[in-house]
C-alpha cells in the first residue's frame, strides 16, 4: 500500500518563471498564461453517432457545435473540433479531472472518448504583439480576417506540432502541445516574444 | 579625424546632424546618418576600397546598390564579423567597423597583386588546364595553395553572438521595391482596401529618385515619395517592410525574404533580432524592383573612379558626396547625358563626353556644350590610364584618332538592364527585347506575379509610375477589391535608357565584363574557341556571373560578347536564368532560432529531471533524450556502469524508464478484428487481460514494428510501438482505417504522451510494486501472471496500468501511470526498492539484457528482415489474412540463404565485438564476394563475461557452432566468432516466471 500520495508535476516544471520577460520597458506586448491544471479527453463520434454526439456536445456548452475546426467553450469547459468525428474536450481549473469525469459520463453513448490530459501543455497568449511573435513560427495566417474568433487549427511552430485556436479578440490564442516537447516549445515562444517585452503567469 | 573632403555642402537625404565616426582598415572617419559605407568612404576621399578576386587588381565603388561587385568589405569584427558585405548597401552607423578584404599586407599594396603580370597564363579554363597531374595533388597541395591565393572574405570561425529568427507573413499584395512604380502600386492597391506588404532593400524609399530628382505631379520627387510613404504607413492594412531583400520566389506563391531588422546598429538591441527571415505568401505580387545601369567595355574599365553614371548620380544627389573633381561622361544612351547637369551643380568639372552612337540628340549636344566639354559622338572609350585611380582617359573619336584627356573620374551608362531576376526563379526564361536593347521578363512567369515599371522596360519616370499605378489596380481587383480607375500622374518625361551595347574595337589591355570574378572579354572570348559557347556553358567555364552580384552588371556584356564571337544575336544565343537568391542570404538568417540546443527540438520524458538528479547521461534517441547510464563515482567507463546495473537487475531490481514507447489506444467493437488485420499473429482471441507481443509486416513482407498489445476491455486494446516507430505505426494505422477499410468501428488515438511507463525488472520487482499498489489489486505469481495486462490503482487512488511482460528476460513489469504523476512515481519506486537495493538503468543495460536474451530491437528491425529471418516466423498465422502475408510468401523472402539472426561470440573471450563488423568464412579474405552477413548489435555481457553479439548470417540457424570472422574495415578490427543460438542467457526462461 502506499505511503502517501503521489504529487503532479507540470511539464513546465523548472523551466517556467513567471514574471516579465525580454524587454522591460513599456507595457509587455505579449502575456502568456500557463495553465497548468487541465483535463482533456479525446473524443470520437461512435459509428453512426454524430448527430447524436452534437447535440450532447451542444448541451455542455450551451451553444451549438458544429464538425468543423471551432472551439466553443462555456466556463472552464471548451469543445474544440480537431478533425472530422472528433473534438476536444478541455476543462481548466482546480476540478478539472471531476468536471471532465461528468462530460466523459454524458458521452459514453455516443462517443468513445480517450482521456490525454497528461501529456499535454496549454497556454494562453494574448496581447497586443501576440499575432506578431506567434507568426514567428506558425505558417496559418493570424490575421483578424482570416483567423477568426473560435477559429481552430492544427498547426505546428519551431518542428513541434500544435493546437491553435483564437478564444477572443484581445487577441488570446489557446496553445496546446504535447508535453515531451514543452521546453523546446517554450524557448522558441519566450525567444520569439522577447522584443515585446513578455508577462508570464501560471 | 578627416573633414570629408568631397561632401557637399548641401543637400542629400543624410542628417547632417547626426555624425557617424566609422573604421576602415584602421584608419577613423566620420559620415552622416542616411548615409551607406560606400557613401562617407567617397565623402571622406577613399576611393580605393578592394581587391579583385584573381589578379588583385584595385578596386573602387563601381556602383551604389545591389549589384556592387567590386567594394565587398568585412563588417564589424571578432566573432561578429560578416566577410564579403557589399560597402554600398551598408547603412552607416556610429561605431562602425570594416576592413578590406582579399589583400596582403595592405589594401594600397598588395603582394598579391603579382597576379596580374601573370594574367595572361591565368586565362578562363586555367586551372581545369593546369593542375591536372599528379592527382594526389589536388587536395594537398593545389586546391590549399589556390584558395590561399584567391577568395573573398573571411568567416568569423566564431560562433555568431546575434540572434536570428524567422517568420511567416500573408497578405493579398507583395509589392518588390519602392522606387516610382512600387510605391505607386502600393498606394493604389492600399487605397482600394488590399493587405499589402511593401519589401524594399533600402534602407529608404524613392529608389532611383533620389538619384535623378524631378517633378511628380507639381511636387518635387523626394517630398513625393514622403507622401506616398506616409499615407501607406496610416493605412492599418499595410505593413512596409524597408530593409528587406526578396531574394526568391517558390512554388505557391510564396517569397522568401530577409530583414535586416538591426544590421544598421552598432549592436542589435536585447532580445531583438540582427535579422529576420521572412517567408510570405502573397496571393499576388509586383516586381518593380527596377533597373540596373550597364558598364561599358573598354580597356582597364575597371579602375577606381569609374563608376556608373546613375551611381554618380546619387552619390551627388541623395548623399551629397562629390566622387570626382573632372571626369569624363562616357555614355551609350540618352541618360547618360542626365548626368551633365548633376555634375555641373556640384561643381564638378566634365573633360568630355563621348557618347557611341553617332546621332545624338541636339538638345542633349547643347546641354554637352554647355558645360564646355569636349564631345565625341560616334567615338569610344579606348583605355583608361591610372594606379590606384583613374588618371587619364584614352578616347578615340568618329574619324578614329585618339585624344587623351586627363580625368579622376569616369562616369558611365551602356544603357539599362531591367532587373528581372526573380521572374525566372521558377524556370521562365528571360527574352530579348531587340528595341530596349535588353533582356525583359518572359513568358510563364510565376503565378500571381505582374512586373511593373522599369523592371518591365519602362523606364521614362512618367510611363514607370503609370505601370505602376496599373499593376496596383489589377492586383487589387484580382483580389476581389474595388480599385478605383487610373489617375493621371503628371511628371516631366525623364530621359530614355535605352542604350546600345557596344563592344570593346580594341585590345589595349584588359577589358572587364564581370568585375567580381575578373572575368575579361578576351575569356569569353576564349570559352567559345573551346566549345564552352552556350551562356550556362560559358558561365561555368569563364565564372561570369557567378558569386555575390550574381552577375547583375556583366551578364549582358558577357552575353553580347559570347553572341558576337559566335557570329549571332544575342536573341539567338539567350542569356542564363537566374536561381535564387537575388543577394546573399546569411545562414544566420536560414537557421533562425534553430542553432545549439534549439537546434531541434528534444522530447523529455516525465522522469527525465529525476534521472538529471541521478546523474544520468543521455543519449538521442530520435527526438528523444533518454537515460544511457546511470555513473556511479569510481566507473570509469560505461561498460562499468552496465556490469553493475546488470548484475543488480538480475540478482534484484532495476528500473527503466520506458516512457517513450509508442502507445495508441484502439477502442470500437472491430478493434480486435483491425488488429488481427495489421499484425501477422492473432489478437481477437486474446482474453481481457491479458497482453501478446505481436509482430507487424510492411505490405511487401519484411517486418515493420513489433511490440506488446493488451486486451484492456472486450472493445478497448492499448498498443505498444517501439519508440522509433511510434510515429510511422500511428501514420499506418490511421491509412489502414482511412483508407482499406473505413467500415470498421474502430477509434484510434495516441496516447504516449499521457502515459509514463517504467520497467521494474528483477527477482525482486514484484516486492518493489508490492510497497506501491494499492491493496485491492492482488498482483501474485497466481492472481497476475506472466503477460497479465490489468488497470489498478497506485499510493491510494492513482489510476494506472500494470503489465507483466520482460524485454529483459527477468520477472519484470511495466506500470504506466498519468505522466503528470511520472516523476512521483519514478521516485516512490526507488524509495519502495531501496531495501532491495533498487538500480535505475538505462539504454545500455536495457541492451545488454535484450542482446543476453536475443531480443531484437530496431538494429535487427531495419526493414530488410522477416519474419523467419527473425527467427520468428511461427507467428504468421496460416489461419487468417493479414497485411504482408502475400508477399511474405515470396520463393525470394523464404531462401534458406538469406541472412537469419544469429548469435556471436568472440572465441578468444577478451576480444570485444562491434557492431557493423561483416562476416566472413574464417579462411576467406575480407572482401565483398565473400560478405556473408554483419553484427547488428553488440554489448559487453555481464552474465557471460564477455562480449557477445546478434548478427544476420546467411543460412545462419544451420551454422551454430561454425567458426566465421567478423572484420569490421571502417575500424581496422577482425575478431574470430563463433555462430551461436542468439539466446545466450537463460535459454528456458525460466527467470520470467518469478
Amino acid at each position: 500500500m502506499a505511503e502517501a500520495m503521489l504529487t503532479k508535476r507540470f511539464a513546465l516544471a523548472g523551466i517556467m518563471v513567471p514574471g516579465r520577460h525580454g524587454k522591460l520597458i513599456g507595457e509587455a506586448g505579449v502575456t502568456i498564461r500557463v495553465v497548468g491544471d487541465i483535463a482533456v479527453a479525446h473524443v470520437s463520434a461512435r459509428k453512426g453517432q454524430n448527430a447524436a454526439l452534437l447535440l450532447v456536445l451542444a448541451r455542455m456548452v450551451g451553444a451549438p457545435v458544429a464538425d468543423q475546426p471551432q472551439r466553443v467553450a462555456r466556463d472552464t469547459l471548451s469543445i474544440t473540433g480537431i478533425s472530422p468525428g472528433q473534438w476536444r474536450l478541455v476543462v481548466r481549473g482546480h476540478n478539472s479531472e471531476a468536471t471532465l469525469r461528468a462530460a466523459i459520463a454524458e458521452l459514453q453513448e455516443s462517443a468513445v472518448v480517450t482521456e490525454l490530459g497528461d501529456g499535454l501543455f496549454l497556454a494562453d497568449i494574448s496581447g497586443p504583439r501576440a499575432r506578431a511573435a506567434l507568426a514567428k513560427g506558425i505558417a496559418i495566417d493570424l490575421h483578424p480576417g482570416a483567423f477568426k474568433v473560435g477559429a481552430a487549427a492544427q498547426t505546428s511552430a519551431s518542428h513541434i506540432g500544435l493546437h491553435l485556436a483564437l478564444i477572443d479578440d484581445k487577441p488570446t490564442f489557446e496553445m496546446i502541445s504535447a508535453a515531451s516537447t514543452a521546453g523546446s516549445l517554450w524557448s522558441w515562444l519566450t525567444s520569439s516574444c522577447g522584443e515585446y517585452g513578455c508577462d508570464i503567469s501560471v | 579625424m578627416s573633414a570629408q573632403p568631397y561632401r557637399l555642402a548641401t543637400g542629400g537625404l543624410i542628417d547632417r546632424k547626426r555624425p557617424c565616426h566609422f573604421r576602415f582598415d584602421g584608419r577613423e572617419y566620420t559620415g552622416f546618418a542616411g548615409d551607406t559605407l560606400a557613401s562617407a568612404l567617397l565623402a571622406n576621399g577613399v576611393s580605393l576600397v578592394g581587391r579583385s578576386f584573381k589578379y588583385h587588381r584595385p578596386r573602387g565603388l563601381l556602383s551604389s546598390g545591389a549589384e556592387e561587385p567590386n567594394a565587398l568589405i568585412e563588417l564589424r569584427r571578432g566573432a561578429a564579423r560578416e566577410p564579403n558585405t557589399r560597402a554600398t548597401t551598408i547603412e552607416l552607423f556610429d561605431g562602425l567597423e570594416a576592413q578590406s578584404q582579399n589583400r596582403w599586407p595592405s589594401l594600397g599594396f598588395d603582394l598579391l597583386s603579382l597576379n596580374r603580370w601573370a594574367a595572361p597564363f591565368l586565362g578562363a579554363g586555367f586551372y581545369y588546364k593546369t593542375f591536372m597531374w599528379p592527382a594526389s595533388f589536388w587536395e594537398k597541395v593545389y586546391e590549399p595553395l589556390i584558395r590561399r591565393a584567391a577568395g573573398l572574405g573571411r568567416a568569423a570561425g566564431a560562433d555568431d553572438p546575434d540572434h536570428y529568427e524567422k517568420s511567416f507573413a500573408h497578405c493579398d499584395i507583395l509589392v518588390i521595391g519602392a522606387g516610382p512604380a512600387g510605391l505607386m502600386a502600393a498606394l493604389t492597391a492600399g487605397r482600394a482596401g488590399a493587405r499589402i506588404i511593401l519589401a524594399n532593400e533600402d534602407f529608404a524609399a524613392g529608389g532611383q529618385l533620389h538619384g535623378d530628382g524631378g517633378n511628380i505631379n507639381g511636387t518635387a520627387a523626394a517630398a513625393w515619395v514622403n507622401g506616398v510613404i506616409a499615407e501607406l504607413a496610416a493605412m492599418p492594412h499595410v505593413q512596409i517592410m524597408p530593409r528587406t531583400t526578396i531574394y526568391g520566389v517558390y512554388d505557391g506563391a510564396t517569397y522568401g525574404a530577409v530583414e535586416r531588422v538591426n544590421d544598421h546598429l552598432l549592436s542589435v538591441p536585447a532580445f531583438e533580432p540582427r535579422q529576420r527571415h521572412w517567408r510570405i505568401h502573397a496571393r499576388r505580387a509586383v516586381l518593380a524592383s527596377g533597373a540596373g545601369e550597364r558598364p561599358l567595355m573598354f580597356a582597364n574599365n575597371d579602375l577606381p573612379g569609374i563608376m556608373l553614371a546613375s551611381a554618380a548620380r546619387t552619390y551627388l544627389q541623395r548623399f551629397a558626396v562629390k566622387p570626382a573633381g573632372r571626369v569624363v561622361i562616357a555614355t551609350s544612351c540618352d541618360d547618360g547625358w542626365a548626368s551633365v547637369d548633376a555634375a555641373l551643380a556640384a561643381g564638378v568639372a566634365i573633360a568630355a563626353i563621348v557618347d557611341t552612337r553617332s546621332e545624338v540628340d541636339e538638345a542633349l549636344l547643347s546641354l554637352g556644350r554647355r558645360s564646355g566639354a569636349a564631345i565625341y559622338c560616334g567615338g569610344d572609350v579606348v583605355k583608361a590610364h591610372g594606379g590606384h585611380r583613374v588618371g587619364a582617359i584614352t578616347i578615340r573619336n568618329a574619324t578614329g584618332s585618339n585624344t587623351r584627356h586627363a580625368c579622376d573620374g569616369v562616369w558611365m551608362s551602356g544603357g539599362f538592364s531591367p532587373l528581372i531576376h526573380l521572374t525566372s526563379h521558377l524556370g521562365a526564361r528571360p527574352q530579348w527585347d531587340e528595341q530596349l536593347q535588353a533582356f525583359v521578363p518572359g513568358q510563364n512567369l510565376p503565378a500571381g506575379l505582374a512586373v511593373a515599371g522599369a523592371a518591365c522596360g519602362d523606364f521614362a519616370l512618367g510611363a514607370c509610375i503609370a505601370a505602376g499605378q496599373r499593376a496596383g489596380i489589377e492586383a487589387a481587383q484580382a483580389c476581389g477589391f474595388s480599385a478605383p480607375a487610373a489617375e493621371p500622374i503628371l511628371c516631366p518625361e525623364t530621359s530614355a535608357a535605352v542604350g546600345v551595347i557596344t563592344l570593346p574595337r580594341t585590345a589595349a589591355g584588359p577589358v572587364f565584363v564581370d568585375f567580381q570574378n575578373d572575368v575579361t572579354a578576351k575569356d569569353i572570348a576564349l570559352a567559345a574557341r573551346e566549345g564552352y559557347s552556350s551562356p550556362e556553358l560559358a558561365k561555368r567555364y569563364t565564372t561570369l556571373g557567378m558569386a555575390t552580384d550574381q552577375g547583375k552588371t556583366a551578364n549582358i556584356n558577357g552575353m553580347a560578347l559570347l553572341a558576337a564571337a559566335r557570329g549571332k544575336s544575342i536573341a539567338q544565343t539567350g542569356t542564363t536564368v537566374y536561381r535564387p537568391p537575388y543577394t546573399p542570404v546569411s545562414f544566420g538568417a536560414l537557421a533562425g532560432h534553430h542553432r545549439s540546443k534549439d537546434f531541434r527540438a528534444t522530447r523529455l520524458t516525465p522522469a527525465h529531471h529525476w534521472a538529471q538528479e541521478q546523474g544520468a547521461v543521455f543519449m538521442e534517441a530520435g527526438a528523444w533524450m533518454r537515460a544511457a547510464w546511470f555513473p556511479k563515482a569510481g566507473e570509469s567507463d560505461w561498460v562499468e556502469s552496465v556490469i553493475r546495473e546488470t548484475k543488480a537487475t538480475r540478482s534484484s531490481v532495476g528500473l527503466c524508464d520506458v516512457s517513450t514507447l509508442g502507445k495508441i489506444d484502439i477502442q470500437g467493437a472491430d478493434a480486435g478484428v483491425f488488429l488481427d488485420r495489421v499484425y501477422c499473429n492473432t489478437f481477437s482471441t486474446l482474453a481481457v487481460g491479458r497482453a501478446r507481443y505481436g509482430l507487424m509486416l510492411r505490405e511487401d513482407g519484411f517486418v515493420m514494428d513489433d511490440g506488446t498489445t493488451s486486451r484492456l476491455a472486450p472493445a478497448h486494446f492499448l498498443m505498444t510501438t517501439t519508440t522509433s516507430n511510434a510515429s510511422k505505426v500511428m501514420q499506418h494505422l490511421e491509412f489502414c482505417h482511412q483508407a482499406l477499410w473505413p467500415d470498421l468501428d474502430l477509434h484510434m488515438v495516441s496516447v504516449s504522451e499521457h502515459w509514463a511507463q517504467y520497467s521494474l525488472a528483477g527477482p525482486r520487482s514484484r516486492d518493489v510494486l508490492q510497497r506501491l499498489v494499492d491493496r485491492q489489486h492482488d498482483i501474485s505469481n497466481e492472481a497476475f501472471p506472466y503477460m497479465g495486462a490489468r488497470e489498478i490503482t497506485i499510493s491510494g487512488g492513482l489510476p494506472a496500468r500494470l503489465y507483466r511482460i520482460s524485454f529483459s528476460g527477468e520477472l519484470a513489469y511495466e506500470l504506466a501511470v498519468p505522466a503528470r504523476y511520472g516523476d512521483a512515481t519514478v521516485r516512490a519506486l526507488m524509495a519502495a526498492g531501496g531495501e532491495f537495493g533498487i538500480t535505475p538503468y538505462g539504454l545500455e543495460t536495457l541492451n545488454a539484457m535484450r542482446i543476453e536474451k536475443g531480443h531484437v530491437t530496431g538494429s535487427e528491425l531495419n526493414g530488410t528482415t522477416t519474419a523467419r529471418d527473425l527467427g520468428l516466423g511461427r507467428m504468421m498465422s496460416t489461419k487468417k489474412h493479414y497485411i504482408g502475408r502475400v508477399m511474405e510468401e515470396r520463393p525470394a523472402l523464404r531462401d534458406e540463404r538469406r541472412w537469419q539472426l544469429v548469435g556471436l561470440k568472440p572465441v578468444d573471450r577478451s576480444h570485444r565485438l562491434k557492431a557493423g563488423g561483416h562476416l566472413v568464412g574464417r579462411h576467406e579474405p575480407a572482401v565483398t564476394a565473400n560478405d556473408q552477413g554483419y553484427v547488428t548489435s553488440a554489448s559487453y555481457s555481464p552474465m557471460l563475461e564477455q562480449w557477445i553479439g546478434l548478427g544476420l548470417l546467411s543460412a545462419g540457424d544451420k551454422r551454430h557452432g561454425e567458426i566465421i570472422r567478423a572484420c569490421d574495415l571502417l575500424r581496422q578490427s577482425e575478431v574470430e566468432v563463433e555462430v551461436c543460438n542468439p539466446v545466450f542467457f537463460d535459454p528456458k526462461g525460466e527467470r520470467l516466471h518469478g
